[in-house]
């Protein structure tokens, strides 16, 4: 083992508190975004701030109605944050399922918010600047989050390799590996 | 994305405009880092796309001009800005391979 908590050939550790603090920072930020668009869907807020299209975010906002699916950008970023402080800080080999959890909600959150980029345009036939924020969050987020599931794979796959038991590894007992 | 808004044209060239855009902007955000550095491919299908829509879906000149300009440096740019695995033990290939960079790969 080369160095407290760094993965075999890797030049850091991708779940030290740091890099982990920095995550859920982002994902705080993203959660106000989500937040606040969501509070405009339920009605609670009687305008939404626009700096650059006054018109449209009306029109995307509302392009789901009544579903408010802001809401669920929110409960991504929410179980982000969470997931960002559970496990110690070699949690990439003791604590797998973070990690993975992790990987997917961000992985997931991109995906949906590529979608949602086309959409604006394509189906609202408008833009949201606070939706382009929050699309852009959740990038960076899937970018400098991939690492932690990626190091997981990876000692997963080592303790199979060796013969243990990658079950048991996923959730943390020691799987023999 | 914003092409279609900036120099006015719809239709055909502006749907794809408007699904390339985000496509080829997630994949290359998220291909900053190493660990997602592979993404950055996705810019060739992109690019080779921007090449062949404008004679295929009859485009205008100006959107023709701008996506044959993108099509070509978006190709061109997916060779470019590799490496990096090494500082993530060998990446994705590492976990189907079963072999890490302490390995020796």
């Amino acid at each position: 083992m080369s160095g407290r908590g760094v993965p075999p050939g890797w030049e850091e550790n991708p779940t030290s508190w740091p890099r982990r603090l920095q995550v859920a920072a982002l994902a705080a930020a993203g959660l106000l975004v989500a937040g606040y668009l969501t509070l405009y869907q339920l009605g609670l807020t009687g305008g939404v701030w626009d700096p650059f299209f006054p018109q449209g975010s009306p029109k995307v906002l509302r392009l789901f109605e009544p579903v408010p699916d802001a809401a669920l950008g929110a409960l991504a970023y929410g179980t982000e944050i969470v997931l960002s402080f559970v496990g110690g800080e070699d949690r990439w080999r003791t604590m797998p399922w973070t990690t993975l959890a992790f990987g997917a909600t961000v992985f997931a959150g991109a995906l949906v918010s590529v979608l949602l980029m086309i959409a604006q345009p394509v189906l609202a036939r408008a833009w949201c600047t606070l939706c382009l924020a929050s699309a852009g969050i959740s990038l960076l987020l899937c970018g400098r989050g991939a690492e932690e599931p990626l190091a997981s794979l990876q000692h997963l796959r080592r303790v199979r390799d060796s013969g243990g038991s990658v079950w048991r590894a996923l959730w943390g007992t020691k799987g023999g590996g | 994305m914003a092409a279609p808004g900036v120099l006015g044209h719809g239709g055909a060239a502006a749907l794809s405009a408007h699904v390339a855009g985000p496509v080829v902007l997630g994949s290359s955000v998220v291909a900053l880092w190493p660990a997602l550095r592979p993404l950055r491919w996705v810019a060739l299908p992109a690019g080779a796309w921007l090449l062949a829509a404008p004679p295929l879906l009859g485009y205008g000149p100006s959107a023709a001009a701008n996506s044959l300009l993108v099509g070509a440096a978006l190709a061109a740019l997916a060779f470019a800005g590799g490496g990096g695995q090494e500082k993530v033990g060998g990446g994705w290939r590492a976990v189907l391979s079963g072999r890490t960079s302490e390995d020796g790969r």
